[in-house]
């Protein structure tokens, strides 16, 4: 079993769609990984990151009105910013395995937290791009799919 | 508006006029601005017109861009909103204070999305195993055992204990092996 002290959980496009929609397939099943994220004590609860690139590809604006606007499932959520760094870890990723900029950014931002020595979760319905995407980071990032 | 202001069924009308006055203390919010989060909100199906995590969220966002003094009396506000839904402020370290409000408001949240939609939550099974996914534990790929884990959990009182029915489970996978 995995040390769970220092973790976190990143969600991608499909998981954030998932949440949002109290009628989708598997809102539920998405509730409980937020849950379980949440559930502990505070060593044991694991922040929850939404990496910018994603909120931008699940057209989740904040000052738009509306569904947009987003409901209260995600205020649970941290948005992890593309900064310069994090911007250099996903382009040598996406110059390696020519996967999508989105994924190459999720994998990126896994990728940086498992440097700071946290074990990371990373919420998907596509896993096999992702797998190879953190591979070098294997253990420490685990690919949940949704 | 404090007349108006709709009283969730969890709530007493003085516990929804002191959120409100906790909020204007620190935040006026202009009849039209009250307007557009009440429509917003009445759009994406929230059971009231402000959920009190959406308050707790500004308060704290203003407790992160507040300074000093200003800090504090942000910071208590927050933590006596808080208060009014629930917050246990006991063990908590003051230092850690803001974090755990954070927490709180997450609770919070996914709480009054249960109340709205009482059919997503997730079971106590469903939680543990998705705990067991994110760890790479080895019970994730064993449900019966997270089941069994889970049944024994519930009969000490712990089935809302994720942590306590992995534990569990990982002991009836090392007594199986």
């Amino acid at each position: 079993m995995t040390n769970a002290v220092g973790r976190c959980f990143v969600l991608d496009n499909e998981g954030i769609g998932a949440l949002r929609d109290p009628h989708h397939a598997k809102h539920r099943t998405a509730l409980a990984h937020v849950e379980a994220a949440m559930t502990g004590k505070k060593a044991q609860r694991s922040p929850i990151f939404i990496p910018t690139v994603v909120r931008v590809e699940a057209k989740w604006s904040r000052t738009a009105g509306g569904t947009a606007g987003y409901p209260g499932t995600l205020k649970f959520a941290d948005e992890k910013p593309l900064d310069s760094a994090l911007a250099d870890i996903a382009a040598r990723l996406h110059l390696q395995h020519g996967k999508s900029v989105t994924d190459c950014c999720v994998a990126a931002t896994a990728l940086r937290e498992t440097t700071a020595g946290r074990q990371v979760a990373i919420l998907t319905s596509d896993p096999q791009d992702l797998m190879e995407l953190t591979a070098e980071a294997h253990p420490a990032v685990t690919i949940v799919t949704l | 508006m404090l007349q108006t202001e709709p009283v969730p069924p969890h709530l007493s009308r003085e516990d929804v006029d002191a959120d409100r006055m906790a909020v204007d203390q620190v935040s006026p919010i202009s009849p039209e601005r009250f307007a557009r989060l009440r429509e917003s909100h009445q759009r994406v199906g929230a059971v009231s017109s402000i959920a009190p995590s959406d308050r707790l969220v500004e308060l704290l966002n203003r407790v992160e861009q507040g300074e000093g003094s200003q800090r504090l009396a942000l910071l208590h506000n927050a933590k006596r909103l808080a208060l009014a839904h629930g917050f246990d402020p006991v063990s908590v370290d003051p230092n850690d204070m803001l974090d755990e409000l954070r927490w709180f408001m997450r609770r919070l949240a996914m709480d009054e999305h249960y109340l709205a939609y009482p059919e997503a939550k997730p079971t106590p099974e469903m939680v543990v195993a998705a705990l067991a996914q994110q760890l790479g534990h080895e019970a994730a790929e064993d449900l019966e055992v997270l089941r069994r884990a889970a049944g024994v959990a519930r009969e000490k009182g712990l089935e809302e204990d994720a942590y306590a029915i992995l534990h569990i489970a990982t002991g009836m996978i090392a007594a199986r092996d």
